[in-house]
């Protein structure tokens, strides 16, 4: 499926190759490029890429040296973000062949940058990241064109963003990993609800946090997309407001005490709101701090956790970000090359106890509100308030809309019921958030369908009366708005909620990707081999081998007499009843010795024994005789929490079943 | 000197807090050797020049040529000698560093100076060809000098760690478990159980207890109505569960229960609140081994340390390690939970006195323990490259069942080994130039039949690796070098800081399909 998909994605490339080549032409004639930069052997290490046949080649690759024509003159690159993995990716992709790149970053270059921002010197700081950057990287590598952009990404409109063959995301927020994605999504264009391929862009997603990272693949429109694996994000903490007013515990409590209460109150530098950046207000909150620990005992407040609290500070080190932009730039190469089948579509990498990675396939989501053109129905209770229909959108783990605006269309006008982002506007619209939908008693449903998606302008209507829900076949094609007739045109009618998840300036939701380390899915098991084994006494052994690939913290355990990749903590305490390792209907049972379970139903026990220490150790079996049935259970592999995949052997679902 | 202080604290703040002050004064005391400045090890040294390491040496006999610059960020210029080149760029990355080089060979050296590679923290061997690497290899073996060997051939990375022995004592375990003594309350804690009474308090304090001292009081009762059992399976703790639940605040004897939030958290926390307390098996092991039970005075600081550990357990701590002094945040009034946190704390430094007071008995001077590790303490072990090859005691057992499952990344470590015969034989890579890859492909094929018949190795290797090797032609492509720099840059920071678990003892990355797997070779 994902090698069909993604031939459509390289005929694209084809395609835009062969429109390309005149201009190439000219602009080589003109000069445009120094072409005697080109010195021998300069190339060598990415031609035998190029130019070579090979067996594990994408089945569309044909050798040539045009390719590597192509990627020098042609192949048109944005990377955005030019900070950690930015400056990585520039390098990486220029010392790959490519030299049409373009790079957007809207912040200035800071001394904390240093440790790893290697395009960066102490005579840099305060200037913008993308020039210095793109400066760096056409003075060091010849012939390099990058052209910054000291801008934010919601400057730029479609056909800035169209011009692009690859899009690769080095970026620090969610926000604007979300404006990104709707704004390639927007792009794409449907021709009879049929996805025109040549109007993808591949996306490249990078992100890192300390020794963890992800590097991600997507090609709008086909495969999962930011907002179909929302629910993957971790989620800020927040610390409720009454522990920070009146019961602080921990340094953390004090610092948010003096950063929320107290600065604006008493707002020691003037009208001004607290700057990370300046280390006057960073030491009065420092100060501020320490009082309120004193006053409750509490250790631990120190200027560097102010500071890690007030900036929101995500750890960084040059490593983490090298590999991770490496793996991105390869995945870059790949596609613009199809010199190899491109990772499908995610890898996790983690090195804090060993090196570990993992690579597995994110599904899209089949009602994402982003990518899915499937309109969502959104139920509510009828005597719902705005204000919960406004909590649902912005708090739902699917949807997490930023400020969305909520407007309704009242006798074919459009009017607005709610909107966030304009002050005034959000002032005179507040009184409508404590309204109900829908002020009669009767027994009236509603329900928000997605009517179509456009770029940052996600769509539902919602409709009162069950008998006026439309199957979402009904839903229209892009751009059109087609409102269904109200039941009761006098009431609030339908309304039209116009969620605007315009990324913020304000939004600080830190979080630099996915790191598999709150990742609520669990891992893949598949079945390697299966035994079924002879017996001496009466006691049938079975087992099979099972080969998982779980996420850092998981390790591979049973579920419903189900190989399955449970909590490392549970194997680790060998509380292992509560992996639900039997059927529906047995009773679990640890044993005596902990050493495994028994899942008994009447007079028939099942038992599963494992080795002493599940994390490092070699097969083993032990019988139990009590039972009718042995299972027997091999855990071969890495120690818990080195990650890697781990063997399993244990009670298999068809001899169980 | 103070203004650099803070400078230094600023630019390197965000790593700081990933290793802190202590793990970078390591860094900045470390001297780095890097030998042969290819791309993959500059990225490696970039990586650990960012970071500020103190200081490293390139050792590199070979000029400098047209591939070089097409592949490295950090060489501009042709014809210079690579180790003066890579020097030159690396050190203008950070003034912190001290940057220094050889230009020699490392064969020469090893000829004519082999201790010159002595005084290194760690030495970075890129590219090198198997003879070098073994010599090399021996003598940092017999110098217990850590040495990580790295090679990009293709879109194959490979990392191989030679280490005698690594200890870490910051492992900074990832899922660790809360150490709360439930199960063995020590006496402070039992004192501090029964100063609270849940059922003549108020709404306010009832709902304000930390959920620790909620289910040590339920416990108490169970365990009095349950012969001294705590509850084990599933369904007890369900029982127990429920017993919490009923204790939730009414306001009277029929009164509906009222929301607390406490009681809900002690609820959730059964199941790891109840983990029995006992010395994890690894570092059991530890205890039992011949460096813990045989201190001398050669004997490095950690053995001292987990022997004094280990005397704890057995005398002070009646079974169980020091306290680790650290209590997660829970639902509670400030005084509530820094009263028990204090509780645990000053266990915690009690505890930390006791090993300290063993140290001293055992080195006649106090050392610093950290006793809030003591469950998380490691020790990591590879073979020498010397019994990694020989065909003696080579790991038949770790080759043969890796490649039973067809996507092992193991066939790469063979298709490696066999390059480097074919370079031992023909004094060049295979499939360097065009016209070589097709007659190439059966000469690798050789060279794969000998290494598997050296070894007696029944494994089956297909062609296609072979082929696929033949097109690689040596070739260094930036990105998979990129790759390797980073992640042998942290390995690097982690044996020098002696913080995080390294990889033992081989790696194999594999950008074809982005996956990767440790061998244990």
């Amino acid at each position: 499926m994902a090698r069909r998909l993604f031939s459509l994605c390289v005929s694209r490339e084809k395609k835009r190759r062969r429109t390309a080549d005149p201009t190439d032409k000219m602009a080589v004639d003109g000069g445009h490029r120094n072409s005697g930069c080109d010195w021998d052997g300069r190339w060598n290490h990415v031609r035998k890429f190029l130019e070579r046949p090979g067996p594990f080649t994408h089945p569309d690759f044909e050798p040539s040296t045009e390719s590597l024509q192509f990627l020098l003159e042609t192949c048109k690159i944005l990377v955005i973000g030019a900070g950690g993995l930015g400056c990585e990716l520039l390098k990486n992709l220029a010392l790959s062949g490519f030299r049409l790149i373009h790079v957007v970053d809207m912040d200035t270059i800071d001394v904390s940058n240093l440790n790893r921002q290697f395009l960066f010197r102490p005579k840099d700081v305060g200037r913008p990241k993308a020039e210095v950057a793109a400066d760096f990287i056409n003075t060091r590598i010849p012939g390099c064109k990058v052209v910054p952009h000291f801008k934010k990404i919601q400057d730029f409109d479609d056909s800035f963003y169209r011009q692009f063959h690859i899009i690769v995301c080095g970026l620090d927020s969610i926000i604007a990993r979300r404006w990104m994605n709707g704004m390639l999504i927007s792009l794409l264009s449907y021709e009879d609800g049929v996805l025109d391929p040549s109007s993808i862009i591949p996306l490249i997603d990078g992100g890192t946090e300390g020794f963890k990272g992800n590097a991600r693949v997507i090609l709008p429109g086909m495969t999962a997309c930011i907002d179909c694996t929302l629910e993957l994000y971790p989620p800020q903490i927040n610390f409720p407001m009454c522990t920070i007013a009146s019961m602080p515990r921990l340094p953390e409590h004090c610092i948010e005490y003096a950063r929320i209460l107290q600065w604006p109150k008493e707002n020691p530098f003037g009208d001004i709101s607290l700057d990370g950046d300046n280390p006057d207000h960073i030491q009065w909150v420092f100060d501020r701090s320490q009082e309120r620990a004193a006053e409750f005992s509490i250790t631990g407040v120190t200027y560097r956790l102010t500071q890690g609290v007030v900036k929101r500070i995500i750890p960084a080190v040059a490593s983490t970000n090298a590999v991770i932009a490496a793996s991105c730039a390869m995945e870059v190469f790949k596609i613009a090359t199809s010199a190899y089948i491109p990772l499908n579509n995610y890898l996790v990498f983690n090195d804090v106890d060993g090196l570990y990675t993992y690579t597995f396939e994110a599904e899209r989501k089949e009602n994402c509100s982003a990518c899915s053109q499937v309109p969502q129905d959104l139920q509510f209770p009828p005597s719902a308030k705005l204000q919960e229909v406004l909590e649902y959108l912005t708090e739902n783990a699917s949807l997490q809309m930023k400020s969305p605006a909520i407007t309704t269309t009242l006798e074919g006008k459009n009017k607005t019921l709610y909107l966030q982002s304009v002050k005034s506007i959000e002032e005179r619209t507040r009184p409508n958030l404590c309204k109900t939908l829908k002020d009669e008693k009767n027994d009236v449903r509603f329900a928000l369908i997605k009517f179509y998606y456009h770029h940052h302008i996600v769509s539902f209507v919602v409709m009162f009366g069950s008998d006026q829900i439309r199957s979402s076949s009904e839903s229209s094609s892009e751009g059109e708005m087609k409102l269904i007739p109200l039941a009761r045109p006098s009431l609030w009618g339908l309304l039209l909620l116009c969620l605007c998840s315009r990324a913020e300036a304000t939004g600080n939701r830190s979080s630099r990707g996915h790191t598999g380390s709150s990742q609520e899915r669990t891992g893949t098991c598949e079945v390697v081999a299966a035994h079924r084994c002879c017996n001496r006494n009466k006691i049938e052994e079975r087992s099979q081998t099972v080969k998982c690939s779980c996420f850092p913290g998981q390790v591979a355990g049973t579920t419903r007499a189900r190989p399955s990749c449970v909590d490392a903590s549970i194997v680790r305490q060998k509380w292992w009843c509560r992996m639900e390792p039997c059927l529906e209907g047995e009773e679990c049972r640890v044993l005596p010795d902990l050493t495994g379970w028994s899942c008994i139903s009447g007079n028939k026990v099942k038992t599963t024994k494992l080795d002493d220490d599940p994390g490092e150790i070699h097969p083993r079996f032990s019988g139990y005789e009590g039972g009718e049935t042995v299972f027997i259970v091999f855990i071969h592999g890495q120690g818990l929490g080195r990650g890697a995949a781990l063997f399993w052997t244990g009670p298999g679902t068809s001899s169980v079943a | 000197m103070a203004a650099t202080q803070a400078s230094k604290e600023q630019k390197y703040d965000r790593q700081l807090r990933l290793w802190g002050d202590h793990g970078q004064e390591t860094l900045e005391n470390a001297h780095v050797c890097l030998v042969n400045a290819t791309a993959t090890g500059t990225e490696i040294l970039k990586n650990l020049v960012l970071p500020g390491i103190g200081a490293f040496t390139i050792v590199d006999g070979h000029t400098v040529s047209g591939e070089d610059v097409g592949n490295n960020v950090n060489l501009a210029f042709m014809l210079q000698n690579r180790a003066q080149a890579a020097t030159e760029l690396l050190q203008e990355m950070n003034s912190d560093v001290s940057g220094n080089f050889v230009e020699e060979s490392p064969d020469k050296l090893l000829d004519n100076d082999p201790e010159f590679f002595h005084r290194f923290t760690i030495v970075i061997g890129v590219h090198l060809p198997e003879s070098t690497c073994m010599r090399l290899g021996s003598v940092l073996w017999s110098a217990s000098v850590p040495f990580l060997v790295c090679k990009t051939y293709g879109l194959i990375g490979y990392m191989r760690l030679v280490v005698q022995e690594h200890t870490v004592i910051e492992s900074h375990p990832d899922n660790a478990l809360e150490d709360l003594r439930l199960d063995q309350p020590f006496s402070e804690f039992k004192n501090h159980i029964q100063s609270y009474d849940l059922d003549s308090m108020d709404k306010k304090d009832h709902s304000h207890t930390p959920w620790i001292i909620i289910v040590a009081k339920y416990l108490e009762k169970w365990l009095s109505e349950h012969n001294c059992q705590a509850p084990k399976n599933y369904k007890e703790k369900e029982a127990f569960r429920q017993i919490i639940r009923e204790g939730i605040f009414r306001k009277n004897e029929n009164g509906v229960p009222e929301d607390e939030e406490n009681f809900e958290e002690a609820v959730k926390n059964v199941n790891t609140a109840l983990n029995p307390t006992k010395v994890p098996t690894a570092l059991e092991d530890l205890f039992n081994s011949e460096q813990c039970n045989n201190i001398t005075s050669q004997t490095p600081a950690f053995w001292v340390m987990l022997r004094a550990v280990k005397e704890f357990v057995h005398n002070e701590g009646s079974g169980s390690l020091p306290v680790r002094g650290t209590i997660p945040d829970m639902i509670a009034d400030s005084q509530k939970f820094i009263s028990l946190q204090n509780i645990y704390r000053e266990k915690a430094m009690q505890d930390t006195a006791a090993v300290s007071k063993h140290v001293e008995r055992l080195l006649q001077s106090v050392g610093k323990v950290c006793c809030k590790n003591a469950s998380f303490l490691r020790v990591v072990r590879c073979r020498s490259l010397a019994e990694e090859y020989s065909v003696d005691s080579v790991n038949k057992d770790e080759i043969t069942s890796c490649m039973d499952s067809p996507d092992s990344e193991m066939v790469f470590y063979l298709m490696l080994r066999a390059v480097d015969r074919f370079y031992q034989q023909h004094s060049r890579y295979p499939g360097v130039y065009n016209y070589q890859v097709e007659e190439d492909i059966s000469k690798l094929k050789l060279c794969v039949n000998s290494l598997l018949q050296e070894y007696s190795l029944n494994v089956n290797i297909k062609d296609d690796y072979i082929h696929e090797f033949c097109r690689y032609g040596a070739a260094e492509p930036h990105t998979v070098a990129a790759f390797l720099g980073g992640s042998a840059a942290q390995e690097a920071i982690k044996i020098i800081s002696h913080q995080f678990v390294p990889f033992s003892n081989t790696f194999i990355y594999n950008a074809m399909s982005q996956t990767s797997a440790t061998l244990h070779l």
